[in-house]
């Protein structure tokens, strides 16, 4: 009776416990709320952002060409002004009274921030991709490019007078000065971050290995955004302070990076409108999606401006931002102690009634007395869980959703029904590499059908137990051949320059009959088929040997006295004898040919056209290339049900056979 | 004598032979066009397509090793630690199948034999998208798990029906003796059970190495690669510059197995056979 009352106690703090952590856990959830609306609209697609403090006028940079000024506190608009291109880059420099805005039509307009007026416009008859500018305004730093391998950075005078003129053979998207504005830091394409002089002369350099899509100040340091979804701080001396990644799954095709003004506070933008804030210990304080591609960062004061390809600015307060670690502290506690105090719960709950708690402590014995064989299996299960049922699990549900290599967040994962088999249908792939597959299934019945089953009765009847053991050793050697080698030599076979086929034909006269064997839409298919000639499969060779060996000899012999020949012999006892062998080499190879595209992989890439797709290529690129994981999981299903169904007719109809 | 005679060189086995010799010749034919070519220059080939190798053009290997060696550390490396834990876990787990009674034994087993119905088609797209959150992408840690979580399927049906059929007194002598189930299995179920321990470690080895679609969807750096995709990536690269050291290479990545295959022919039929038998 005490002990009753005790687990009621238990029950009933645990249940506080329960409420308490999950309303700490839903009310430090909502990161969402940090981000704050500003009611500055362009009416346009965004681009690039600037704020003059001392003013107070705000600045928006459109995709549509446009660049406008804004009262920052009463969101009126003050003036506009049209240019040719997106404005990509901002640059205020509030004691000149200008604004610097580096335009994608190749100039750079230097406005009096006042009237709006253009004051100088600088041309650099490229693409300009960023801008700086010295503090007294006086030299602005431009990168631009012509194409991939044409790319300039260029020093002017804000009178637009060129100083200095450097050409690098890769694109700089991101460009600044050092702190004392007499050295250039960049990072290009190739994944260089260098510090050069005003000469060009480089003086240091850092590889970071993948491109390098956008740099930013960071308060004394600089920040560099990679296209493989990882960021790095670097000081001026291009020493790497930390690296991270923000996502390690998606490669960052356009994205942005910018950082609040003391430095403290990493801020990534991606196209795909996701928007990290990083903290200074590398945790993400703030990880959401918005409805548009980021594209404008900018940290003043104690706020952060967001903008992107949309009517928005949105704002981050760096104060907020401290407050946001705690929160997520919070949050990852409340978790804990919440799924803590939730089995307690039920732990106490289930101990108050008599029944329950009699049962628990037989099953808790018996897991504490057999726990040996328990803790045994223990690997082999947390393995088949990560690897096995899991992805069993994922395979089954998402091939039900619109699931891709963007959308891939349990929040954005949508049900879809049955609109991925319809694609199957639709979309024409499938169906011709269901045609192919048809056609490879014959003939690979057929091949594992006579060949193996010849090989393996020629040495069933050789006399000399000798002659058995070394033609079976030799019959089985071929197979030491990786499968992806014997896919390249026989790549190297049909050749159309220098390939084996083409040299016998050509050496017996038949020069005619030289084909591109594997680029010809005609022969590809029975190319890749005839691959592997003379089809001795080993597996199937050894298989029918083991049948054969296992043949009662006195079933022979009666045969024999009966007078049977050696075909009547093999089709008439053999054969019957080995026919469960027979049929498990059926059921394999039906198995083996739906899954098995790696061949075809190496040979063709189900090229030319689609003469040699199978489903499983599709499946396969519909994981590389295209990224629709939902789609390629659905195909992945349909192949199993194929397999499942192949395999429940074949065993059926063995189980006939026997009856 | 002279019936003995006549029966061992009967026109029968005769034919039977010469069919089997002209087969074996076609079997051998790419193996043999591969060594060829693997010995002669550019201009050899060129030449005289079927002439073969003279003067020996070793420095082929010199080339294709000298590119493929790390590849090769590598697979063997990946592929002698995935195998060694296949193989404990494969008997340990076929061990506390076959001799070891607890509740719900018979359910585990059949979770464990329904993977052996799973194709790797199916698991594929969730197994990629899942290393990548496991944060083992790109790492030899994405080939070995994902290897021996499957592998060990088929490991654990073969040592459970090997070890179900050592007599069981020797186990019931050991529980007299205050053995415990550890102990057992190390002492006494592993060292009876080698024969077939050593199947499955031979036909695991040839599984991991000849595996090409999962490394190659699951480790991006040519360095961290396995043979198998190095040795397309070499073949792309070096394909119509220097063929004799194209193929030199691929010589050069079945070497290991067929060394394998040398001193483990015996195991490698049987385990052929017995790996059939899962079907």
């Amino acid at each position: 009776m005490k002990r009753l009352s005790a687990w009621n106690w238990v029950c009933i703090i645990s249940l506080i416990a329960v409420l308490i952590s999950g309303f700490l856990y839903w009310q430090t959830g909502k990161s969402v709320d940090i981000i704050q609306d500003s009611e500055i609209k362009t009416g346009l697609q965004n681009n690039s952002l600037g704020l003059d403090a001392e003013r107070d006028i705000f600045f928006v940079g459109t995709y549509n060409n446009k660049l406008m000024a804004f009262q920052n506190k009463t969101h009126e608009k003050l003036w506009e002004l049209e240019a040719k291109g997106p404005f990509c880059k901002l640059v205020v420099r509030s004691e000149q009274g200008l604004l610097y805005a580096g335009n994608s039509d190749n100039n750079v307009y230097i406005i009096q921030i006042d009237s709006g007026e253009v004051v100088n416009q600088i041309n650099v008859k490229r693409r300009i991709y960023d801008i700086d500018v010295t503090r007294d305004g006086e030299e602005i730093l431009i990168s631009a490019g012509a194409a991939a391998n044409k790319h300039n950075l260029f020093l002017y005078t804000k009178d637009g007078e060129g100083i200095v003129n450097l050409p690098y053979k890769s694109i700089i998207r991101g460009v600044s000065y050092t702190k004392d504005e007499q050295e250039i830091i960049f990072g290009n394409d190739r994944g260089e971050f260098t510090r050069i002089d005003k000469a060009g002369n480089v003086v240091g350099m850092t590889e970071l290995q993948y491109r390098i899509v956008g740099v930013a100040k960071m308060g004394e340091d600089f920040a560099a955004l990679c296209n493989d979804g990882s960021y790095c701080v670097l000081d001026e001396q291009l020493k790497l302070l930390r690296r991270g990644n923000v996502q390690s799954n998606l490669k960052v095709k356009v994205a942005s990076i910018g950082a609040d003004e003391s430095g403290e506070y990493l801020v990534i933008g991606t196209e795909e409108g996701y928007l990290y804030v990083i903290d200074p210990d590398g945790n993400k304080a703030v990880s959401v999606r918005l409805s548009n591609a980021v594209a404008g960062i900018l940290g003043v004061d104690d706020l952060i401006y967001i903008t992107g390809r949309g009517d928005f600015i949105k704002t981050i307060s760096v104060s907020d931002l401290g407050q946001m670690n705690l929160y997520h502290i919070i949050h990852s506690i409340t978790r804990i102690t919440g799924a803590v105090s939730f089995a307690l719960l039920l732990i106490s709950l289930m101990m108050s009634i008599p029944v329950v708690k009699g049962k628990l402590f037989k099953m808790g014995k018996a897991l504490y007395k057999y726990r040996i064989a328990y803790l045994l299996l223990i690997p082999t299960f947390i393995l088949l869980i990560l690897f096995n049922y899991t992805p069993v699990f994922l395979a089954f549900t998402r091939a039900f959703t619109n699931w891709s290599k963007d959308i891939n967040t349990l929040a954005e994962i949508k049900f879809v029904g049955l609109d991925n088999f319809k694609t199957m249908f639709s979309e024409g792939y499938f169906l011709i590499g269901i045609k192919n597959l048809v056609i490879l299934m014959v003939t690979g019945f057929i091949k594992v059908l006579t060949v193996p089953i010849l090989v393996a009765w020629l040495v069933y009847s050789m006399r000399s137990d000798r002659q058995k053991y070394i033609f079976r050793f030799l019959f089985v050697l071929p197979m030491v051949v990786p499968g992806i080698v014997s896919s390249l030599v026989w790549k190297q076979i049909y050749d159309p320059n220098i390939g084996l086929v083409n040299e016998v034909l050509g050496k017996i006269g038949l020069s005619s009959l030289q084909m591109t064997w594997l680029g010809d839409e005609k022969t590809a298919l029975w190319a890749i088929i005839f691959m592997g000639f003379p089809f001795i499969n080993t597996l199937a060779f050894l298989v029918y040997y083991g049948g054969l060996i296992d043949v009662d000899s006195s079933l022979i012999e009666a045969a024999r006295v009966d007078g049977a020949t050696r075909r009547g012999i093999f089709f008439r006892v053999l054969l019957p004898m080995i026919a469960p062998q027979i049929k498990m080499m059926i059921v394999l190879t039906f198995i083996g040919v739906v899954q098995d595209y790696a061949n075809i992989y190496i040979l063709t890439g189900g090229g030319p056209g689609t003469s040699t797709y199978v489903p499983g290529l599709e499946l396969y690129y519909n994981v590389t290339k295209f990224g629709r994981y939902g789609y390629a999981c659905a195909l992945g299903l349909v192949m199993f049900v194929f397999i499942l169904i192949g395999t429940i007719i074949n065993m059926r109809i063995k189980s006939n056979n026997n009856e | 004598m002279k019936t003995k005679f006549k029966r061992k060189f009967s026109a029968f086995q005769l034919v039977i032979a010469g069919i089997a010799i002209l087969l074996m010749f076609f079997a051998f034919v790419p193996i043999i066009f591969m060594i060829i070519l693997s010995l002669k220059s550019n201009v050899q080939i060129y030449g005289d397509f079927f002439s073969l190798p003279h003067p020996i053009h070793w420095e082929n290997y010199n080339t294709a090793i000298g590119m493929l060696i790390p590849n090769m550390i590598n697979t063997m490396l990946v592929v002698a630690i995935a195998t060694v834990i296949t193989a404990v876990l494969s008997a340990t787990a076929g061990y506390v199948f076959a001799r070891l009674k607890f509740p719900g034994k018979n359910v585990i087993f059949l979770a464990v034999l329904c993977l052996m119905m799973v194709p790797g088609v199916l698991t594929l797209t969730p197994q990629y998208t899942l290393i990548q959150s496991y944060h083992i992408y790109n790492t030899w840690w994405a080939l070995i798990l994902p290897w021996v979580s499957g592998g060990q399927v088929f490991g654990i049906l073969l040592c459970r029906t090997f070890m179900e059929g050592l007599p069981a007194e020797l186990f019931e002598s050991a529980k007299i003796d205050g053995c415990r189930e550890v102990r057992a299995l190390v002492k006494i179920a592993v060292p009876l059970s080698k024969p077939i321990i050593a199947t499955v470690v031979v036909m695991k080895m040839m599984d991991y190495y000849n595996d090409f679609i999962w490394p190659l969807l699951a480790i991006e750096n040519n360095s961290k690669q396995v043979i198998t995709v190095a040795i397309r990536v070499f073949q792309s690269a070096t394909g119509s510059i220097d063929i004799g050291a194209m193929v030199a290479g691929f010589v050069f990545a079945t070497i290991p197995l067929f060394i394998l295959f040398v001193f483990t022919s015996r195991l490698y039929m049987e385990g052929l056979t017995a790996g059939a038998i899962k079907g």
